[in-house]
């Protein structure tokens, strides 16, 4: 499976948080990984640049397939998290509203259609783009400068 | 999770097949699998198996674990190649999603591809291993939710079909 992600621009997902609550990192291994938009190096980057900006990051977990319910269930969080930063497409973040009730579910991430990952060029290539991303068919996620995931300019959201 | 939907029944299927048409069954074994059973290593097993018994010449039947990487699907090429194979298929019918036949027809400009599917969105797998479609596409008409929609009526819906040929 291969969805393609881009990342919220830093300082909306900021704006989406509070300094009050407990904040776990979830971040996804699979297509959000390929597209640099989750995996372990943007959750390390998110989690820095959180903590650094004041935010109470409690935990940072990495799960093979956010999609997958039985490997989300597997994520353990500590109980009295607030809210849960998914670092994944919107699949994730569903499987997140389902599975961790009780709390405020906040993507990072925008997700533009599905498509195929190729290494050579280091990113996955959109095939089948949602609405607004038509004209985004056959480009690169990440594309050239977005190696830093998350903390890239690239707009629009999702939740 | 990668939503798909069968476009032809087996009977249409046989209809866009010719008789000489040497044959691969290519199956993949993640998100195809898990809709409803439309791809994974029983469907791919089947559908050669009926397709043999109907007079068709099935060469080959690939498995591959996720048909969404480009890579992955060069080396089953290099693969045919290795093995002298390559030049004696015609035609692949993939039990995969349409990304997937995207990176296929890149690699496999050579053969016929058939168009058996259509991604519906994406969706979640759930407890017991099927997909639930929670973010579809526009052309379907039907609306995102965190519950989602089974494949079953999703196809039902849309005059499409779930599951194996």
């Amino acid at each position: 499976m291969v969805s393609v992600s881009k990342p919220i621009p830093y300082q909306e997902i900021v704006d989406k948080l509070s300094k009050g609550e407990r904040l776990a990192i979830v971040s996804c291994n699979s297509c959000a990984n390929y597209c640099r938009t989750g995996g372990r190096k943007a959750m390390a980057s998110m989690s820095s640049s959180l903590a650094a900006d004041g935010f109470n990051v409690v935990a940072s977990e990495i799960v093979r397939k956010a999609c997958i319910l039985t490997d989300l269930e597997a994520v353990e969080l500590p109980e009295d998290v607030d809210a849960v930063l998914m670092m994944a497409c919107v699949s994730g973040c569903r499987a997140a509203n389902k599975l961790f009730q009780g709390k405020r579910v906040v993507a990072s991430n925008v997700t533009l259609g599905i498509g195929y990952y190729e290494s050579s060029k280091k990113g996955s290539i959109l095939v089948s783009p949602y609405p607004g991303f038509s004209s985004e068919v056959g480009k690169v996620f990440p594309g050239c400068g977005d190696d830093e995931g998350a903390l890239s300019s690239t707009g629009g959201g999702t939740e | 999770m990668i939503a798909s939907l069968r476009t032809i029944t087996y009977e249409e299927l046989k209809g866009m097949l010719n008789r000489k048409d040497r044959i691969a069954v290519w199956s993949c074994d993640t998100c195809a699998r898990s809709c409803q059973g439309f791809g994974g290593e029983d469907a791919m097993k089947d559908l050669a198996s009926r397709l043999r018994h109907d007079g068709y010449d099935v060469r080959r039947e690939e498995l591959m674990v996720a048909s969404c990487f480009f890579e992955g699907i060069r080396s089953k090429r290099e693969q045919w190649v290795a093995e002298g194979e390559c030049d004696k298929i015609d035609v692949i019918v993939p039990l995969a999603c349409r990304e997937a036949r995207a990176a296929m027809t890149r690699v496999f400009p050579d053969k016929r591809i058939i168009d058996d599917s259509r991604t519906a969105g994406l969706g979640v797998l759930d407890e017991n291993d099927i997909c639930i479609l929670t973010d579809p596409f526009e052309w379907t008409g039907l609306e995102p939710s965190d519950e989602g929609i089974d494949l079953p009526s999703a196809a039902k819906k849309l005059g499409l079909y779930s599951g194996p040929f």
